[in-house]
């Protein structure tokens, strides 16, 4: 039974393991939001949540994992560490979760411009998706201002001057004196 | 005795001039420079530098490859003090408490403690190697697989004082970098594991992108939440002065003992810098009567990371002249640079070849006493970034952290990991679980899995029991481990009937 819930698994793309994983810490999160114990404490389990969830997920992966006759014969398989380190979770887990539980630790600490900081992160997402496109330094440049911007700076010399010192640094530094070529995008390659 | 200092002076007189000289003192500033880059590892410094060396002599090339190393190993912790980015695995360490001392205005002793423990233990590994480099390889290729597992398994006990009240959050942090190192290409029987569809993962996770992420980005992504753009400006890094010496003397007994353990731990083949610092940092707060002052600002807790990192530089070195097996990877670099040249390491190297051996033993001492000027003048313009406006500083962190992922192998999924791991590390600064613990795991999981396979294979589970000195190395761990947790219960204990 496991074996083939493994081997499912194992087929398929990670982005639906992906998708599993953000739906399952999603049931989760709800019933710990239900609980009015458990409420203030929401957050240090989700943590520990989602490094239960990668636990486990590997852990159902290792039933795949091919053994070959030699290993088998050695007491020592391709499975063997990463279950040691699964059933060790657990119980680390366990005494974290009972810990959590106890209010042996401060409540969660309300978030502040989560938006800013979530922003900046999508932003930098972006910048790397666009290197392809408009190249690294252009990209950069662009997610630089960009984030001084949402940060509320708006000092024109600022604004000019740290992207364009940025792209003469890496440029000269990277390129130049370490040889290691950033992309330049299809806009400037012609390609 | 007398015929080591004779040769030793011979080695000083073969880097006597302005020629060896100058390119010692620029290995040292391009190291500096390539550790203070995140994504440029010492390895990688050493590895770029190797073609210009192929004109020069022998001595020269060595003695100047030599110096990017040392620089390079000071220079990581530049940046790691400065603004939390580590610019190489094993100045994560330096970070834990150079930061902390940054943000409370001591950026001076930061910056102070950090160069002149380099120093310190970069000669203390200078001279172990000279004085014991034969005897120090012979009794680390006596280690067994099963002493290599215990050794690694007393490492991961430091996570007990990593975690500290929070330990059990320390702990899972710690096994879930332990379980990510599992991903990519099992070290034993090449079986692919975890990896998803995805090629580049089948060299499992890179380290850099890692500790970017989780240290720099998280760091900032934190800050970021908390910003507040009416805020005044500190001016804390302006007053930036480095201590004198009576304030680094009260912590020479800090140096040594961690510029020792760096050097052992770096004569074994494969442990490396990183896990020296770790043990050291771990056994100075061992050692503290202000353990709580740990990875708040203790100057210790720097000068331990910094010394046994330096120390380390040695310790690579025994093996690799002795017996030509490399103790790092920049080691491994610095092997090849040597058969390059035609040279053959081993003993015979030091019979034919006493020249170079004794004139790199030389240019070890020079190269730390040139990285300590460097450094002085040097760290003053780093700090400096601590005072630029935060609208600029945390943008070009990002910006820092994004370009140090990629240009380890010019990968956008290495940029990929630096994220997600930054987006971690954002959770776990905000959820009070350290993150320490999971680059410890990550460090040490693939020397573990390899050396327990390997026990296992050879001599079944009686490996684990049947040799004196694992059974020593496991007591020792697991009374590292449960001794901080039965103190506190103590403590606690004495507390509440107080």
């Amino acid at each position: 039974m496991i074996e083939r819930l493994s081997a499912w698994l194992t087929g398929l793309g990670y982005q639906w393991i992906l998708l599993g994983a953000v739906l399952l810490l999603g049931v989760l999160l709800a019933l710990f939001r239900a609980s009015p114990r458990i409420r203030p404490v929401t957050g240090q389990l989700m943590v520990l949540s989602g490094m239960c969830v990668v636990t486990l997920i590997f852990y159902l992966l290792t039933f795949s994992l091919r053994v070959s006759k030699m290993a088998a014969d050695s007491g020592c398989t391709a499975r063997t560490i990463p279950r040691l380190w699964c059933f060790l979770m657990l119980l680390a887990s366990a005494a974290a979760f009972v810990s959590i539980l106890k209010k042996e630790n401060r409540p969660d600490s309300a978030f502040g411009r989560w938006r800013l900081a979530l922003g900046v992160a999508v932003g930098s997402i972006f910048s790397v998706v666009m290197f392809q496109f408009m190249g690294y330094y252009l990209s950069s440049a662009v997610f630089l201002v960009t984030v001084m911007w949402a940060m509320r700076e708006r000092r024109w010399t600022y604004l000019v001057l740290t992207p364009v010192c940025w792209v003469a640094f890496t440029y000269l530094i990277f390129d130049r004196l370490l040889y290691i070529h950033l992309p330049m995008g299809a806009l400037f390659s012609g390609r | 005795m007398t015929s080591l200092l004779q040769n030793l002076g011979m080695g000083f007189q073969t880097i006597a001039g302005v020629v060896p000289v100058v390119l010692i003192l620029l290995g040292v500033c391009i190291g500096i420079l390539g550790g203070a880059i995140p994504g440029i590892s010492p390895s990688m410094a050493v590895a770029l530098l190797l073609p210009i060396t192929y004109t020069m002599s022998p001595t020269m090339a060595i003695v100047m490859l030599t110096g990017i190393y040392i620089g390079a190993n000071y220079g990581g912790s530049i940046t790691a003090v400065a603004i939390n980015t580590p610019g190489t695995p094993s100045a994560a360490v330096t970070a834990f408490d150079g930061y902390p001392l940054v943000k409370l205005g001591r950026s001076g002793e930061a910056m102070g403690v950090s160069l002149w423990a380099s120093v310190t233990g970069g000669i203390i590994g200078a001279l172990i190697l000279i004085f014991f480099s034969v005897p120090l390889s012979r009794a680390a290729l006596k280690f067994w697989p099963s002493e290599y597992f215990a050794l690694c398994l007393m490492g991961l006990t430091t996570v007990a004082t990593l975690g500290g009240k929070n330990w059990q959050k320390a702990l899972a942090a710690c096994l879930f970098g332990l379980l990510l190192n599992t991903m990519g290409m099992d070290p034993v029987f090449s079986v692919k594991r975890f990896t998803f569809g995805v090629n580049r993962l089948y060299d499992g996770i890179k380290m850099v992108p890692v500790l970017i992420g989780l240290f720099a980005l998280g760091e900032v992504l934190h800050n970021l939440e908390h910003y507040d753009p009416n805020a005044p400006g500190t001016d804390k890094l302006a007053n930036y002065k480095m201590p004198g010496f009576s304030y680094y003397w009260k912590l020479r007994w800090s140096m040594i003992r961690a510029g020792l353990i760096g050097c052992i731990i770096g004569i074994f083949p494969g442990a490396g810098g990183t896990i020296a610092s770790f043990l050291a940092y771990d056994a100075e707060k061992r050692l503290s009567k202000h353990p709580e002052e740990f990875g708040k600002g203790a100057p210790a807790g720097v000068a331990a990371a910094e010394a046994s990192n330096s120390g380390s530089v040695g310790g690579a070195m025994v093996p690799m002249l002795t017996l030509g097996i490399p103790g790092s990877s920049t080691a491994a670099v610095l092997l090849s640079a040597l058969m390059i040249h035609n040279l053959n390491p081993g003993a015979e190297l030091f019979i034919r070849e006493p020249g170079l051996v004794y004139g790199l033993f030389a240019s070890m001492f020079v190269a730390n006493a040139l990285m300590a000027l460097v450094g002085f003048f040097g760290s003053k313009l780093w700090v400096r970034v601590g005072g630029i406006p935060k609208t600029i500083l945390y943008p070009l962190i990002f910006a820092f952290s994004i370009l140090g992922s990629y240009s380890i192998s010019r990968s956008l999924f290495d940029v990929g990991t630096c994220l997600v791991f930054g987006l971690i590390g954002w959770m776990f600064k905000k959820y009070d679980y350290p993150a320490s613990p999971v680059v410890l795991g990550l460090v040490l999981g693939r020397l573990m899995e390899l050396n327990f396979s390997q026990t296992l294979m050879v001599s079944g589970v009686a490996g684990f029991y049947t040799r004196p000195l694992t059974v020593t190395l496991f007591a020792i761990s697991l009374l590292c481990l449960v001794y901080p947790v039965i103190s506190a219960r103590r403590r606690a204990r004495k507390q509440r009937r107080e």
